[in-house]
């Protein structure tokens, strides 16, 4: 028996030689854990404390069936009033909304910053809730995304965000980067400090007064003297941290929106958010205000720098590919398999099915490092990519709209 | 009385001679001719046309139908074209820079014919039988080829003449002949059958050249049988029957840029030759046997000769004193340097051989003594080099990739295998048997997959050496002594088969699984050496420590628990979360949101 024991011990230490971790990996692991442990201990706030709010949505080129949708699940919530901020040009969701009770604002002012500014300063509520034209709400969002505002210090909360009846490979993947999101990055940084990097724009709530208060910086957001268009929800929620409030991710608020099928639009759009995270987060770093939240500059440090690292990876499968070495690239590749399913547990608890979307999630992980590289090489250029609409000299335009007269507003007019 | 009648039956007498002898008188005069004799010498042909240095004679089926007097000196072909008619040379009707010749020629000694560009197509006909064919040739005589495609035409107007033609054309020069081709096409020369001809033949004792000229579709493309101090300059010989180009018993040759390829035979063959001999610059490709095969060489040198698709590569058979340098051999599925017969003192330096996994890269079969191969490279064969030879030593050659890296085999004695570097396929090296006195030195041996090194021969030496990436990296089946070796990322490090003696001195060994095993009866003898594995000595045998010999567990293997670590913490995170979550209700939402697990 103690023979059989021994024997087994070896045979158990011989095969941990194939595991292929590097030290790289390790760090990179251990870097893992360190969000992962906080994000373990999460818990939502639970209290009875309610505030009066308002819904502000801009809309603009919406799926007419989604945005009724979308609008009756707000109207369940039981708001105080519901803010559409139609642009001229969308006769269709005008003909939607005046369906329903709400308060519209049509603009012929392009982009999303002048819509959201135009809804908060027409809102008369302590609570103001930003939230995209395509995303529907639980019957409790408002109820829970109240709670974490009875802490004083809280300026914004976030919601927990899923996608809208996911379909096909690229909307379950995104279904998996969303579940991590929430379960990993943004637990731990609720947990650690209150300070979640960026309250998404499907639905972010904050306090009405200090909506008013960073108007201006809002609106007169530039980088590398580019105004800015898209990435508006980074910047507000980099507004409020930096004035010292806190952002708290409440997770028992539930959303869900919809996402691109198309790789093509997929990855316009990722490539337009990896390139508002580099703007934000660099800016960010270089200012005073991230000393006070330690934890938030390790996150932001990390996944700037899993950009490059994650490449290595594949670079090494190539590499044992060329050589040959079907060995350790079965090994390999079994490990990006497991290592993945362990870091995704909180998705494959929800959706066991999904761990055999995993090698696919890892191979557009590695696409999406590519991308936040590329983000990084054209990080002053501004267009929106999936909408009709960009920066051009120095102010926002229809990139659909007709050559012979297309509106032309300065941002920030 | 008497007397008149004795002397009128003497005058009837002579009268009746002279009158026979006048009769018979024409037909002695026929078979006294030197051209209707040469004529028999050669063959019997339809038509011969006999070239002499005052006179061009045409004989039809042994007789002698005209006689002309050629020009003084060189006689061209045009001349021929032009004086002897239309069956034998001439023109050709519509295109007067084509000759058809239909007639065979011989060259008498002290003639020379000359074949230039006034005649720049030469269509040689292809009988249907051996005496309706053509041909040219000559002793003591000069052949002057330059500028010109000569092609044989067959019966049916055919060009070239079907390979199985018995009468196609060829061109030979005998003895004490001179015969240059320059830039010239030689096309479908060359006969099968009884009288087995090449399509150009330099004989005994005869001389010339060959420039800047190609050999196409010949029998065998050109031959040099006993000729001395040819000149053979940028020769290309493709698709003949048999052999591109064979250099047999022929001396003072000097070879530069042969190129040979698609032939049914050998590339190049070197066939005797009582002169040491260089060819430079031998290109073979899709030879049907080997690219360049020396036959019963002495002093030759091979200089970077490059085969590519041959059956097999470069083969030395019975050469003494012979050198390669430089070769290369891509692509054969047979050996791509073989060396064998007796014969010794055979060098091969820094070769670079690619295989497609099958046959040998370098052999040295049983026979050859005193073989040496140096540098190099040898990649993708079935065996990267064989040695059954005694006194052969390889030296500071790269292998990689082959199924066995290093054979060494039969009765091969006195084997020196020095600074090789093995990397990949089934097995580094594997001595055999019945070998003697086998010693390596300065090696490495990665990443074979098998085994590193497999001996099976008595008192076997290795040392200095390293064995990485093996399932068993030193397996020993008879005595052997290993020295200065470092063995690791490996299953098992050394095994001694049953009853196996073998010592160990400054080994360095780091097994994943077991260290030494020796087998029933086996004994390993260790002096100042270090072990570590798992089970660092095992089996039924003795290993026995002296010195300063250390055995100890591998290091521990830190990453991979880190690694085993982490996942287990990550499922333990998640069950903190269950736990802490498993209130949790579902979220109230209208009926078309379907994903709100």
């Amino acid at each position: 028996m103690s023979e059989l024991l021994d024997t087994a011990l070896y045979e158990f230490r011989y095969y941990l030689v194939y595991l292929p971790l590097g030290i790289l990996g390790l760090v990179r692991w251990s870097c893992w854990l360190v969000r992962r442990v906080p994000a373990a201990l999460y818990r939502q706030v639970k209290n009875d404390h309610r505030l009066p709010l308002s819904i502000v949505v801009p809309v603009y080129q919406e799926d007419p069936e989604i945005f009724a949708r979308a609008v009756e699940s707000w109207l369940a919530n039981d708001v105080e009033e519901i803010v559409l901020v139609i642009d001229v040009t969308d006769t269709k969701c005008q003909e939607i909304a005046a369906r329903y009770p709400v308060t519209v604002v049509v603009t012929d002012v392009p982009g999303k910053r002048d819509a959201l500014r135009r809804g908060w300063e027409a809102c008369s509520t302590e609570l103001v809730a930003l939230v995209d034209s395509d995303t529907i709400w639980a019957d409790d969002v408002a109820a829970e995304v109240s709670k974490p505002f009875a802490d004083p210090r809280v300026g914004g909360v976030g919601t927990r965000q899923n996608v809208y009846n996911p379909k096909g490979f690229l909307q379950r993947v995104n279904d998996m980067f969303l579940d991590y999101r929430y379960f990993d990055e943004n637990a731990a940084q609720t947990v650690m400090g209150r300070a979640v990097s960026c309250l998404s724009g499907r639905t972010a709530v904050y306090r009405r007064e200090l909506l008013l208060e960073i108007s201006d910086d809002f609106m007169q957001e530039t980088f590398m003297g580019v105004p800015c268009m898209s990435g508006d929800d980074k910047r507000l929620t980099t507004l409020i941290l930096e004035r010292g409030h806190r952002t708290y991710m409440q997770r028992s608020a539930r959303v869900w929106s919809t996402f691109p099928g198309t790789l093509r639009v997929f990855l316009k759009q990722r490539l337009r958010w990896a390139r508002n995270t580099w703007r934000s987060d660099l800016r960010a770093l270089s200012r005073p205000w991230i000393r006070r939240h330690p934890f938030l500059a390790f996150t932001m440090a990390d996944k700037g720098v899993s950009s490059f690292t994650l490449l290595l990876s594949p670079a090494f499968m190539t590499y044992a590919i060329l050589r040959g070495d079907w060995f350790f690239v079965s090994c390999l590749a079994a490990w990006w398999w497991v290592s993945r399913s362990m870091k995704m547990l909180p998705h494959l608890v929800r959706r066991p099915s999904s761990f055999f979307l995993v090698p696919g999630f890892v191979l557009m992980s590695f696409v999406m490092a590519v991308v936040k590289i590329c983000a990084l090489l054209t990080i002053r250029r501004q267009r929106w990519l999936t909408r009709e609409v960009g920066v051009v000299d120095g102010v926002a335009v229809r990139t659909s709209a007709p050559s012979a007269g297309p509106t032309t507003t300065e941002v920030g007019a | 009385m008497t007397h008149i009648r004795y002397m009128a039956r003497a005058v009837v007498a002579l009268t009746a001679a002279l009158v026979f002898a006048s009769s018979a008188a024409p037909g002695a005069g026929a078979a006294g001719d030197p051209d209707v004799a040469a004529w028999q010498r050669n063959d019997r042909p339809d038509r011969l046309v006999v070239i002499r240095p005052r006179s061009v004679s045409l004989v039809e089926r042994g007789t002698v139908v005209r006689r002309l007097v050629p020009p003084a000196g060189v006689v061209p072909l045009s001349w021929l074209a032009t004086s002897t008619g239309g069956r034998w040379v001439a023109y050709d009707a519509r295109d007067r820079s084509t000759v058809r010749v239909g007639a065979a020629l011989l060259l008498t000694p002290n003639t020379i014919l000359r074949v230039d560009e006034r005649t720049r197509n030469v269509l040689m006909a292809a009988g249907t039988t051996a005496a309706s064919g053509t041909w040219i040739r000559g002793s003591r005589a000069a052949l002057d080829i330059e500028g010109v495609t000569l092609t044989s035409v067959g019966a049916d107007g055919s060009r070239p003449a079907p390979a199985d033609a018995p009468g196609r054309p060829y061109v030979a020069m005998g003895a004490e002949g001179r015969l240059d081709i320059r830039g010239s096409t030689i096309t479908g020369f060359g006969r099968e059958g009884r009288a087995v001809q090449s399509g150009v033949t330099w004989g005994r004792m005869s001389t010339g050249s060959v420039t800047f000229s190609t050999f196409d579709g010949n029998r065998t493309g050109l031959r040099l049988s006993g000729a001395s101090g040819v000149t053979l300059r940028e020769v290309t010989v493709q698709r003949s029957a048999g052999d591109g180009i064979v250099l047999g018993e022929d001396r003072a040759t000097t070879a530069d840029g042969l190129t040979a390829q698609g032939n049914g035979g050998g590339g190049v063959v070197l066939d005797g030759g009582p002169d040491p001999r260089v060819l430079t610059g031998v290109v073979t490709r899709n030879n049907g046997k080997a690219g360049v095969r020396a036959v019963d060489q002495a002093g030759l040198r091979l200089e970077s000769p490059v085969s590519h698709g041959d059956d097999s590569g470069i083969e030395l058979v019975a050469c003494t004193d012979c050198t390669v340098s430089w070769p290369t051999v891509h692509g054969t599925s047979r050996d791509a340097l073989r060396v064998r017969g007796d014969g010794g003192r055979v060098t091969v330096e820094r070769p670079r051989l690619n295989g497609n996994g099958h046959g040998t890269g370098i052999r040295l079969e049983p026979g050859t003594t005193v073989a040496r191969v140096t540098g190099g490279k040898v990649v993708g064969f079935a065996r990267g080099i064989d040695v059954g030879g005694s006194h052969a030593e390889v030296a500071d050659i790269s292998l990689a990739d082959n199924r066995v890296g290093i054979g060494v085999g039969g009765r091969a004695d006195r084997v020196s295998l020095q600074g090789l570097l093995i990397r990949g396929g089934h097995t580094g090296v594997t001595v055999g048997r019945g070998t003697r006195h086998v010693t390596l030195s300065g090696f490495g041996i990665k990443g074979a997959a098998s085994k590193g090194l497999v001996s099976a021969s008595p008192g076997l030496r290795a040392s200095a050496g390293r064995i990485s990436g093996s399932t068993s990296s030193v397996v020993l089946q008879a005595r052997a002594d290993l020295s200065g070796l470092t063995i690791d990322e490996t299953h098992r490090a050394v095994h001694l088969s049953s009853g196996v003696r073998a010592t160990g001195h400054d080994l360095d060994i780091l097994a994943q699984r077991r260290g030494i095993q020796t087998d029933h009866e086996a004994r390993m003898d260790l002096t100042d050496s270090r072990v570590r594995a798992p089970m660092a000595l095992t089996g039924d045998g003795r290993t026995e420590r002296h010195g300063r010999t250390t055995v100890s567990l591998p290091p521990f293997p830190w990453l991979g628990v880190a690694a085993l670590s982490a996942l287990l913490l990550a499922a333990v995170l998640q069950t903190v979360h269950q736990v802490r979550h498993r209130r949790t209700p579902r979220p109230k939402v209208a009926t078309h949101v379907r994903n709100t697990v």
